[in-house]
């Protein structure tokens, strides 16, 4: 099978060993491309000895922390094949990431997005409400990883409509409208978590107002940080938000701007499932050496998309743990996961910094 | 302004504060029986056992050692009268090491009224260390000392270290580059002087040979822990880095031996302040490094040990290293090919297979532009009132010159 081939059947479908035979073949090769294309890469896998490897498993590849894409310009293709730079949310002091996609990795990570997205949408494209606001595509300094995100899953709806105002208040009149022209129809709602709670569901919820959206399916995505201080987990999300707007699907995506496309999304049995474009490893937080299924650890994602920039591989610094491979009760194929957070930050320790200047970091 | 004025008690705002200017005689016996109160305090207070660096400081503290600082002391004052300078101002790291207590104490046995700012970050170890110091304050008999003891927790407040900078007549300040540098654009008196001690670089010298020959080496391999792993091997005299001294087969052959012991002790030890956050920071470290030069990593099968070689200590990022047992590796021929290299930035040298009279020949000969302090290993975190090139004793005192009639 080539990786046409590949992409071209359902992202849910391959059992196990077919799935790693594939990924493994197509992760050497990057691995091998990464090496003769990005010199920083190829300095890495040199300081380790490890240059020339082939690797067996997925668990034996090289991965990167993933940090390293905010530190340093990692790239394995030409300046002037570069057609699209992504970064990564963060508050102005604090460093981005920086994604370098040339035409093939940008094509291959829409062709995934579609196939995932799809196997939850269907393939026409549905009516798609935003939960957030139409300026944060107008705004420069705004668009980053939101804007990215919006304009990304805008590709699977039409009649695309906002419903926050300029100033982030619940646009009732746009939402009560674009409701009644396509009432009785499949709705795609689309936002981010942490955006859905503070700016939709309690606004709503103060306001006493309700909303029928019992024929909608919310896809939403972000991360739980901040719901986890306000004591909101995934359960507790989904059935006030049922409760609120009467919605029945729910499902939240883990994925990162250094994998763009190979995307995480919860099954309906509240686990997050990998695609046949991509896998999860957990390791141990110590040893990084991989663990067993149940056991909570280091999460590592692979990633058969990225030609572009050597992010095939990488130790992310978030927590998670694997349930299990193949044999979720959704029956879709893959492992499936759930992810606990982000790893503690180390305290700061020695001589330095007595007024921690550029300690101040804040992720979204 | 939100302060916290932990010294005097009882006190909420820096109007009520009454620092004195007022200096006492040096090595006066209150101020002798004060520190070693101290210091008994420290050694007598069972929650504070687990922390060996208040240990040591205790120890530094008490009564028998100040005899030998008091004895160093009178020697410099031969022919002159030295006094405090009046009001020193202490800016201490936010992640408190107990040095600034050091420097305080050298500070307040010649006589100075002394003002202390610590981060507001929580940290169960400083007051634990405040309330023990507050205590021995509250008897009657240490009352002279009142408005000479202030101790403030603040955060990045610039109001406030204007306030108290512009009461100092000696400002000191602990921290990174960034941190000496913001404040010193903060103004003191024109009268007054600074002493900084900013981010600077520590390693060791281990002489192969003599390592292979060596019949305890166990002894070695545990004050070597020490010297590098507490402070979580960020404090600036930590040591980060081993030139390895020898021919090529001495030298591979001795560092097999040293990371096997190294290795198993570690285990033994198990440094729990070593967290999964610093695992990551060692592999974003080691991978940065293989970036910016030419180096080789050697893995180990224990997460607290992470070896990094380079081609030579010129390539060192000081700003790479994340400490928790991050060690880079370099080999020369003989010591004396190291001295050309050293920057300002270097501060303490650990030796191992060399005698005293060796380094000091060397430094006189090579007269590098960096190094402060050369030490056997097992020594790098002990403090000395000489630090970072000052004596600390003499920039707190003024100098009374008094000529003959």
């Amino acid at each position: 099978m080539n990786l046409d081939e590949y992409l071209q059947i359902s992202p849910y479908s391959l059992e196990k060993k077919n799935k790693h035979a594939f990924l493994v073949k197509e992760l050497n090769g990057l691995t091998k491309k990464h090496t003769e294309k990005s010199t920083k890469y190829k300095h890495i896998l040199k300081a380790y000895n490890i240059e020339n490897n082939n690797f067996d498993t997925l668990e034996d590849l090289p991965y990167l922390p993933v940090r390293l894409f905010k530190e340093y310009e990692l790239k394995s293709c030409e300046n002037s094949e570069v057609i699209k730079t992504l970064t990564s949310s963060g508050t102005t002091s604090q460093k981005v990431s920086k994604i370098y996609l040339d035409k093939e990795t940008s094509t291959l990570q829409t062709k995934a997005l579609v196939k995932i997205m799809q196997s939850y949408l269907g393939k026409q494209r549905l009516p798609m409400l935003i939960i957030d606001t139409k300026s944060i595509l107008k705004d420069r300094k705004m668009f980053s990883a939101r804007g990215a995100g919006i304009l990304g899953l805008s590709t699977f709806g039409r009649k695309h409509t906002y419903a926050l105002d300029d100033n982030m208040e619940i646009d009732f009149d746009t939402i009560e409208n674009f409701l009644e022209e396509h009432q009785g129809k499949k709705i795609f709602i689309f936002g981010f978590t942490f955006m859905i709670w503070q700016y939709f569901y309690e606004k709503l919820k103060e306001k006493k107002k309700k909303l029928d959206l019992s024929n909608a399916i919310l896809i939403h995505s972000g991360g739980w940080k901040k719901l986890v201080e306000k004591a909101v987990d995934n359960i507790t999300f989904k059935t006030s938000l049922k409760e609120q707007i009467g919605i029945n699907e729910i499902h939240d995506f883990y994925g990162m701007v250094e994998q763009v496309g190979s995307i995480f999304v919860e099954c309906d049995c509240g686990y997050l499932h990998a695609p046949i474009f991509a896998d999860i490893i957990i390791r141990d937080t110590m040893t990084l050496e991989p663990l067993a299924f149940g056991t909570e650890g280091l999460v590592e994602v692979l990633s058969i998309l990225p030609r572009s920039y050597p992010g095939h591989v990488l130790l992310t610094e978030d927590l998670g743990t694997v349930f299990g491979e193949d044999d979720c009760l959704c029956g879709k194929k893959g492992k499936y996961f759930k992810i606990k957070g982000r790893l503690p930050k180390a305290e700061l320790r020695g001589c330095s910094d007595t007024h921690a200047f550029d300690m101040k970091k804040e992720t979204t | 302004m939100s302060v916290n004025i932990v010294i005097p008690k009882g006190i909420a705002s820096l109007e009520e504060l009454n620092i004195t200017n007022k200096v006492l005689k040096p090595f006066s016996s209150i101020l002798i029986d004060f520190v070693n109160d101290v210091s008994k305090a420290i050694l007598k207070n069972s929650s504070l056992k687990e922390y060996p660096e208040l240990m040591a400081l205790a120890f530094w503290m008490r009564k028998s050692h100040i005899k030998v600082l008091h004895a160093y002391f009178k020697k410099q004052e031969s022919g002159k009268v030295l006094l405090g300078r009046g009001v020193v101002f202490h800016l201490a790291p936010s992640n408190v090491d107990t040095i600034f207590v050091y420097s305080w104490f050298i500070s307040l046995l010649v006589g100075n009224s002394n003002v202390l700012r610590i981060s507001d970050k929580k940290n169960i170890q400083t007051d634990i260390l405040l309330n023990v110091i507050g205590t021995v304050l509250d008897n009657k008999k240490y009352k002279a000392l009142q408005g000479m003891v202030t101790i403030i927790k603040y955060g990045h407040d610039d109001n406030v270290t204007k306030r108290l900078s512009a009461l100092a007549d000696v400002r000191v300040i602990w921290g990174g580059d960034n941190t000496v540098n913001h404040i010193r654009s903060i103004p003191i008196k024109s009268t007054a002087t600074e002493l900084t001690f900013a981010d600077k670089f520590s390693f060791a010298v281990i002489k192969s040979k003599t390592l292979l020959e060596d019949q305890s080496l166990d002894k070695l391999i545990e004050k070597f822990y020490n010297d590098s792993y507490w402070f979580g091997q960020m404090a600036c005299s930590s040591i980060r880095l081993i030139a390895w001294i020898g021919t090529h087969e001495e030298n591979e052959e001795a560092q097999d031996v040293f990371w096997n012991k190294l290795d198993a002790y570690v285990l033994k030890k198990l440094p729990d302040e070593i967290a999964p956050a610093d695992i990551v920071n060692k592999l974003v470290a080691e991978c940065s490094m293989a970036i910016e030069s030419n180096v080789v990593i050697n893995k180990m099968d224990n997460p607290y040990i992470n070896r990094v070689s380079i081609s030579t200590i010129e390539t060192v990022k000081e700003g790479l290293h994340c400490g928790t047992g991050l060690f880079y590796e370099t080999e020369v021929n003989n010591f004396d090919e190291l001295m050309p290299l050293m920057t300002k930035k270097h501060q303490t040298i650990a030796y191992y297979g060399y005698c005293e009279e060796e380094m000091i020949k060397s430094i006189q000969e090579s007269m590098p532009i960096g190094i402060d302090r050369i030490v056997p290993i097992g020594q790098s975190l002990d403090f000395s009132n000489v630090w970072d090139g000052f004596d600390l004793f003499r920039n707190f005192c003024r100098e009374i010159e008094i000529l003959k009639g």
